[in-house]
């Protein structure tokens, strides 16, 4: 219902432009906008919306894909942006393999559809009778019912997306166009300044290759564009482009002509090691220019989402114990492993001080946030409530490798089929996560892209904990404990996102302030990750029980633990973790990036709780429990003259 | 749907239709009318309203054309199959038929627009869909622990104290001191739901409350304000209410037709059927 009402605005703004003539018709001014639930929005009353100075934590999910999307289509998603939206106000939706979808934790503050730009909406008409699109041969394929003949259709896509090179037939511009406009004017409907924000946003999906791989299958370049208020009338592809430095260009365009934007790479960790690497894409050395040019337009990186953790891995982070979190090191749509050199975020901040010490620039100063990635217009970021992303391929829980195969009963008389193929190499090792948390002043448009701005953002797996995070070189003793903290901090400090700059001898304080999800298991610690040319340090800064130890710099265990039989947690934790820290190695001459990582107590992976309610084991090879976490963006510190 | 579309499709479909007609009147001349396959203008908006649905823009020319002639061979297909008895005990037309059947009862229902009364007692009976939610606007003094001794002398310096800024007392709140007009649901967002449950009961006016605890820690609390749910006038909300009729109240009246369509039948079910 909502779908046609939406298609026909379309189909009656075309009337306008090419109607004959608008005298004669008459009929153009009957269209009426349908009454559907649209109106309760609309109609609502919008209250004064008052910033808050201190600014106020809003959570959301950057990175979601509807039907018109050409990976999420062929996967039986048939839901809509509009749809989108109304999950993520806390309506229940339908999930292709046909249970319902509602939203953990209760409805988000802001939300952004990003089809893929490449073929936007095309597999959609292709799939329906008395289109032209439909009457390609490879659309009979594409929608046949052998499943030989469909993959290699699929294939054919995802090659093209990835090579850049037109399938002329298939690329209806005017189509495309239209369909970016139903998307843009989906997100301002739903958008209601002060209660829920929305973005007009795509994805931009470039791939590198590896020439054992299948399909758009290789290293991902992806990234996610977001306008501030205006969008421009097409959205720029792979298919313009497979260089991302050619988007930046095309962003700077749009830019000079009053469209602000910003891009958000994501899945770092499966790029093969191409997202931090040193060279440019063609493989020319970095400039100041490029830095320059990355940084307007990439302020932010997608840290966690669905397929895995980016903020570092543990052959990087030997000493970190809590490096080997969420791991996902397939490449797009294979089964080869990335590499993991240039593919992680923790690296590229040291990378990128290295480069400042050296060249005198640093394309890498971005701050952090986290999304689903979900194909299925909803987000899962609770353990206890998963659905993974994709479709109808990791719909169910045997699908996605948490229960075994039916009707195998154990893990020993799992089968090998590429079902159980897929769920080994690709789904079981996904993660429920992830959502961006900003300190905003309101809930708005404006508000919100000024904060991703000044990188003011912290990411979470799932759960909205809270993170505070400023540094000073001279914060008044006793903020710590003042009823006008966060002003004061505000007033005095830098938040996360900013640079510090030193005066050559001071030594800086980091106010690290935590607040659980109330909805959510408590915490365990908070940690500040220190990042330098020369290396890198985790520290506990708070503990929910005792302090850290000055040499190990450890909390001391706080004996959380989950029984496996229930999944019920075993003990309590904290509800808020504050510290004022000062780091114990500071040398005022060297430069350095901090940031936070907050850590939940223990709770079970969404795997055992799908075991657990199957009534089998849960899977031998995944772990049994996670600590869910929150990563805030880095405070730079850099030596004064 | 279909009255909003015919009109100004009309224009562009005529366009079409010619090209079809020149083309159909050569290759159709002479035979019976039995053997006519007609092409009438509702089919042709109907067509090209598919595909302005599906496509998201209108058909051009050789898109009208591509679908007119599969129209044809779709009808001339259709009709042979039809006197070879093709159709009888095929479960995709028998599940298509029935679709059918459903939509022209659905569709008789929407003949008529619903009277003011009919969407009042409709309010009236779905009150719970269209009510505005209670809300409340409070302040707090927070703690992270709950040390009774130095939460009693808060409250009581807040409920006796003289002319002092409340907001002095108690520790640092990571968020805000005061809220205001919080639905229910924001307040277990943010606090959980002991908490909001806890204020509900709470008293509005000039008094701190407390201890009361959260997921956070400890509060003490004073509610400024509190409206209770409503239910907005008609007249503020009916096209959401007629929507909600047209959607839930067509499903309903459709059930209930086909229901009694069932209940005109005898219905036999055979032995060991019913395993």
């Amino acid at each position: 219902m909502k779908l046609r009402t939406q298609q026909l605005s379309i189909l009656a703004m075309g009337l306008a432009t090419a109607a004959c003539s608008a005298g004669e018709q008459g009929g153009g001014s009957t269209i009426e906008p349908a009454a559907d639930a649209q109106a309760t929005i609309e109609e609502a009353e919008k209250p004064e919306i008052e910033p808050v100075e201190t600014r106020n934590a809003y959570f959301g999910d950057l990175h979601i894909h509807t039907r018109n999307s050409f990976d999420a289509y062929i996967f039986n998603v048939r839901r809509t942006a509009d749809d989108a939206y109304r999950f993520a106000r806390g309506e229940t939706v339908k999930h292709p393999s046909g249970f319902d979808m509602t939203i953990a934790g209760g409805p988000l503050d802001f939300y952004a559809v990003t089809d893929h730009a490449e073929y936007l909406g095309i597999l959609p008409a292709m799939n329906t009778s008395g289109t032209e699109l439909s009457d390609l041969p490879r659309a009979k394929d594409m929608f046949s019912t052998d499943p030989e003949k469909i993959t290699e259709a699929f294939n054919e896509v995802g090659s093209s997306v990835r090579s850049g090179e037109r399938i002329e037939e298939m690329y209806d511009r005017p189509l495309m166009k239209s369909v970016w406009q139903q998307n843009i004017e989906a997100a301002d409907r739903y958008y209601e300044p002060g209660v829920f924000t929305t973005f007009a946003a795509y994805e931009y999906t470039s791939v590198t290759t590896r020439p054992d791989d299948a399909g758009f299958g290789g290293g991902n370049l992806h990234r996610n564009v977001f306008f501030r208020d205006a969008a421009p009338d097409r959205a720029f592809s792979t298919l313009d482009s497979t260089n991302p430095e050619d988007l930046w260009d095309w962003m700077d365009e749009q830019r000079a002509d009053g469209i602000e934007s910003i891009a958000i790479p994501h899945n770092p960790n499966v790029s093969d090691g191409q997202m931090f690497k040193l060279e440019t894409y063609e493989g020319e050395p970095l400039s100041a220019a490029y830095a320059d040019q990355r940084m307007r337009n990439e302020p932010l990186v997608e840290v966690t989402q669905v397929k895995g953790t980016s903020e570092t891995h543990p052959d990087l982070s030997p000493n970190d114990e809590w490096a080997d979190f969420e791991i996902y090191d397939r490449l797009l749509g294979s089964y080869n492993v990335s590499a993991t050199d240039g593919s992680y975020v923790r690296q590229a901040y040291r990378r990128g001080l290295e480069l400042e010490e050296d060249e005198g620039f640093n394309p890498f100063r971005f701050g952090m946030v986290g999304a689903s990635d979900s194909h299925v217009v909803g987000g899962a970021y609770a353990e206890d409530d998963y659905w993974s992303k994709v479709g109808i391929i990791d719909g169910v829980p045997a699908a996605r490798g948490s229960i075994p195969f039916p009707p195998a009963k154990s893990w020993d008389e799992q089968p090998d089929n590429s079902i159980t193929r897929n769920a080994d190499e690709w789904f079981s090792r996904w993660s429920a996560a992830g959502l961006t948390g900003v300190w905003a002043e309101a809930n708005t448009r404006e508000s919100i892209f000024d904060a991703f701005r000044r990188k003011e953002t912290f990411a979470t797996t799932g759960p909205r904990m809270k993170v505070r995070f400023f540094a000073s070189l001279d914060f008044e003793p006793g903020l710590v404990s003042d009823p006008d903290l966060v002003s004061k901090a505000y007033d005095t400090g830098i938040t996360m996102g900013g640079d510090l700059v030193g005066d050559g001898s001071s030594t800086p304080s980091f106010l690290v302030w935590a607040q659980r999800d109330a909805n959510a298991a408590p915490l365990q610690r908070a940690q500040v990750v220190k990042v330098t040319a020369a290396g890198e340090q985790v520290y506990d800064v708070a503990c929910h029980k005792g302090e850290p130890d000055p040499e190990t710099h450890r909390c001391p265990d706080n004996g959380a633990s989950v029984d496996l039989a229930t999944c019920e947690p075993q003990s309590d934790g904290a509800a808020e973790l504050k510290a004022m820290w000062s780091d114990p190695a500071f040398d005022p001459s060297e430069r350095a990036s901090y940031y936070v990582r907050v850590l939940e107590n223990p709770t079970c992976r969404w795997s055992t709780w799908e075991a657990l309610e199957n009534g089998t084991p849960p899977r031998p090879d995944r772990p049994k429990t996670l600590q869910e976490r929150a990563y805030t963006s880095p405070i730079w510190y850099t030596p004064g003259k | 749907m279909h009255r909003l579309v015919r009109e100004p499709l009309v224009h562009f479909v005529l366009l079409a239709g010619l090209i079809f007609l020149g083309h159909a009147w050569l290759s159709e001349r002479g035979r019976s009318a039995e053997s006519t396959i007609v092409v009438s203008q509702a089919d042709l908006e109907r067509l090209a309203e598919l595909y302005a649905v599906e496509a998201g823009s209108l058909p051009g020319e050789r898109d009208m054309r591509g679908m007119l002639v599969d129209h044809v061979e779709q009808q001339a297909l259709a009709r042979e199959a039809r006197k070879l008895g093709m159709a009888e005990g095929d479960t995709v037309i028998e599940r298509r038929l029935a679709q059918k059947m459903r939509f022209m009862l659905s569709d008789l229902d929407e003949m008529e627009p619903p009277s003011d009364e009919v969407l009042e007692s409709w309010l009236e009976e779905h009150e719970d869909r269209f009510a505005e939610p209670a809300r409340w606007s409070f302040q707090h003094v927070f703690f992270t622990d709950a040390e009774a001794p130095k939460i009693s002398d808060a409250l009581d310096k807040l409920n006796n104290g003289a002319d002092f800024d409340w907001r002095s007392l108690g520790e640092p709140f990571m968020l805000q001191r005061e809220y205001s007009e919080l639905p229910a649901r924001e307040i277990t967002r943010l606090f959980g739901s002991g908490f909001t449950q806890a204020v509900q009961a709470l008293e509005a006016g000039d008094t701190w409350h407390g201890p009361v605890r959260s997921a956070l820690g400890t509060h003490l609390v004073r509610v400024r304000k509190q409206t209770d749910a409503y239910r907005p006038p008609l007249e503020d909300i009916r096209p959401a209410v007629e929507a909600d009729w047209r959607n839930q109240g067509q499903r309903e009246r459709t059930a209930k037709e086909v229901q009694s369509i069932v209940d005109q039948y005898d219905v036999v079910i055979a032995d060991g059927a019913s395993e």
